[in-house]
């Protein structure tokens, strides 16, 4: 089975969200990277090729897994001593690291208890501080707001904004979420069918407007909606705001709405260029994929 | 230990990944297994093993502090050498270990890897600096530990007080050959029953399964090996098949002979199926049992790897 193909892309320090719909190959580019999945292409982390030296890799990048997971009959604190130990830590200092960084995802009153018996929301905390055991370079979160609920979720993504604007971490969030993304990330990975359909940096890519405007007049609009399509214009109330969307003519600058303004005696008080949601942006070229 | 950080703080040590991951593993699987409720019979097994070394070591006290004889002391005046009564109660204590030898693998290999796979803690560990291998030298310590606590350690403290308390101390430095043959048959068979015991493990996610399936293994080849060498083959080599005949083969060969012996403590005339066992076949059997759990458990762990 082919998960991936065709994907070149270079990733940038900082956060980036890696966005798709289940089954996009999401996962699979992390364990790619993780040197854990083997590919055709090649692949650069840090640096390093996961492909020749992933334990060099492995080393310098704190995984927080996607699936329910959990090394069974130890104690949190425990499970997060271990596998620092496992990342190369002497048996000391991993144990009192792993009480360092149980406080910080806020288990610490947990942390003696056994991993087993965690609610999935201190699962996930849990997954999250065996990531961060080591103090990585890079971090990859797979989908860390899964299964938590609303309040679970705001501390987690919390959390994870901390680390990235506090403590310069550099993070790979993977996740169906946009809003997860669109919250802690300033980059975003799309993905489809195991191809990159989108990259950029999110600022970017949701104030690549198509000449929409938010624009509100000072007199009723009727007449000025008319004339506007008239014109060739595309006009829609915006829900919950007294101005209008308007799409203009491809070729027409905004010139023509104060043209129209001046003709039907209104004067324009309010024009912005609207800025679309990463959701837009996401559907826009999942639609494309689709067609393609 | 106090906490009193409230943010994240970095930290500036040195990582280290490699073979100490290898302790790592299994120091907590030593703990993991340590910690289980069934944990107390096994114990119980382990002391029972051990208390055949202890009955050596009373006299031995009963000598030192009431001017009674050694074993050594007692053997010496029968006629029968300072060794041989090694031999004699190591024979014996090898027959007992057959029947807890199972157990212990049962208990402690089963759940190993079959724990790791039903909690999916595969990515947890593949995800850090260790390689397969690395995962499954800590399983197969933690494992051999267990099993040789039964087979090695009691003969290892027969030895010593016998030795000791010999009227000749320098014989302990002339015989410590004598002491590692006399290991070797219960290491081989720790290595046999580690390595089938975790192979089992790999292939089911319930730790239960994998502790019946263990007992099922270990009686069905000792089943099937007289069955294939008296019914169908006719050919007492077939007797290899089970692990242990190989293993006392092994054992009665390298036990230094005992010619003043009642006959039936001979090496010669051991009862059972083993006498009848070429010794290159026996050791074929324990190679090929050890080579096949391992390869099986390699190719098990490097799927796992992958599909985590």
């Amino acid at each position: 089975m082919r998960a991936l193909g065709g994907v070149t892309l270079k990733i940038e320090p900082g956060a980036t969200g890696l966005l798709g719909p289940n089954g996009s190959g999401k996962t699979t580019l992390l364990r790619i990277l993780l040197g854990l999945l083997p590919a055709d292409g090649s692949a650069s982390v840090l640096g390093l090729d996961p492909a020749r030296a992933p334990l060099a890799v492995r080393a310098r990048i704190g995984y927080m897994p996607e699936s329910e997971c959990l090394i069974p009959g130890l104690a949190g604190v425990d499970v997060v001593a271990y596998l620092g130990r496992l990342s190369g830590m002497q048996k000391r200092p991993a144990l009192k690291r792993a009480h360092e960084v149980m406080y910080y995802v806020g288990l610490d009153e947990q942390r003696y208890r056994d991993a087993s018996e965690y609610s999935q929301g201190m699962q996930q905390r849990l997954k999250l501080a065996t990531a961060l055991v080591h103090d990585p370079d890079l971090i990859f979160l797979d989908e860390p707001t899964n299964g938590l609920d609303p309040d679970g979720r705001a501390d987690m993504l919390e959390i994870v904004d901390e680390l990235v604007r506090e403590h310069g971490k550099n993070l790979i969030l993977s996740s169906h979420l946009l809003q997860d993304v669109e919250r802690v990330c300033t980059h975003v990975v799309m993905l489809d069918k195991g191809r990159v359909v989108r990259t950029g940096e999110i600022d970017q890519l949701t104030s690549d407007h198509t000449g929409t405007y938010e624009v509100r007049v000072d007199a009723a609009p009727d007449a000025f909606v008319e004339q506007l399509r008239a014109a060739g214009a595309e006009v829609a109330a915006r829900a919950g705001l007294a101005a209008l969307l308007v799409r203009l003519p491809d070729g027409e600058g905004t010139r023509v709405l104060f043209r129209v303004a001046r003709e039907v005696g209104a004067r324009v008080r309010h024009l912005k260029p609207t800025r679309r949601s990463l959701e837009d942006v996401f559907m826009a070229e999942m639609e494309k994929s689709n067609d393609g | 230990m106090t906490v009193d950080q409230a943010a994240y703080r970095t930290w500036d040590g040195v990582l280290r990944p490699g073979w100490k991951s290898v302790a790592a593993i299994a120091e907590t699987e030593i703990r993991r297994v340590l910690a289980r409720n069934w944990m107390r019979p096994m114990l119980g097994s382990i002391l029972l093993i051990n208390i055949v070394a202890a009955g050596i070591l009373s006299m031995t006290v009963y000598k030192q502090v009431l001017g009674g004889q050694s074993v050594g002391e007692m053997a010496e005046q029968q006629g029968l050498g300072v060794i041989q009564p090694f031999a004699i109660v190591l024979r014996g204590f090898l027959l007992q270990v057959f029947f807890f030898a199972p157990v212990v693998v049962a208990l402690t290999a089963g759940p190993l890897i079959a724990e790791d796979r039903r909690a999916r803690a595969m990515p947890l560990y593949f995800s850090r600096p260790i390689r397969h291998w690395h995962y499954l030298a800590g399983k197969y310590i933690a494992s051999l530990t267990f099993l040789l606590m039964i087979t090695v350690l009691p003969p290892i403290g027969m030895f010593m007080v016998e030795m000791s308390n010999s009227p000749d101390q320098g014989i302990l430095l002339d015989r410590l050959a004598l002491l590692a043959r006399g290991c070797l048959p219960g290491v081989l068979i720790s290595v046999v029953l580690a390595t089938g015991g975790l192979a089992i493990s790999s292939l089911v996610e319930r730790s239960n399964t994998a502790t019946i399936a263990i007992f099922g293994a270990i009686f069905i080849t000792a089943g099937m090996a007289p069955i294939c060498a008296k019914l169908i083959f006719n050919d007492p080599t077939w007797n290899a098949l089970d692990p242990f005949v190989a293993m006392q083969a092994i054992g009665n060969d390298i036990l230094p002979p005992l010619p003043s012996l009642p006959s039936m403590i001979n090496v010669q005339d051991v009862p059972g199926r083993a006498k009848d066992l070429p010794l290159a076949v026996a050791w074929t059997s324990i190679a090929c049992w050890t080579g096949a759990g391992l390869v099986l458990l390699t190719l098990r762990i490097r799927k796992v790897e992958v599909v985590t």
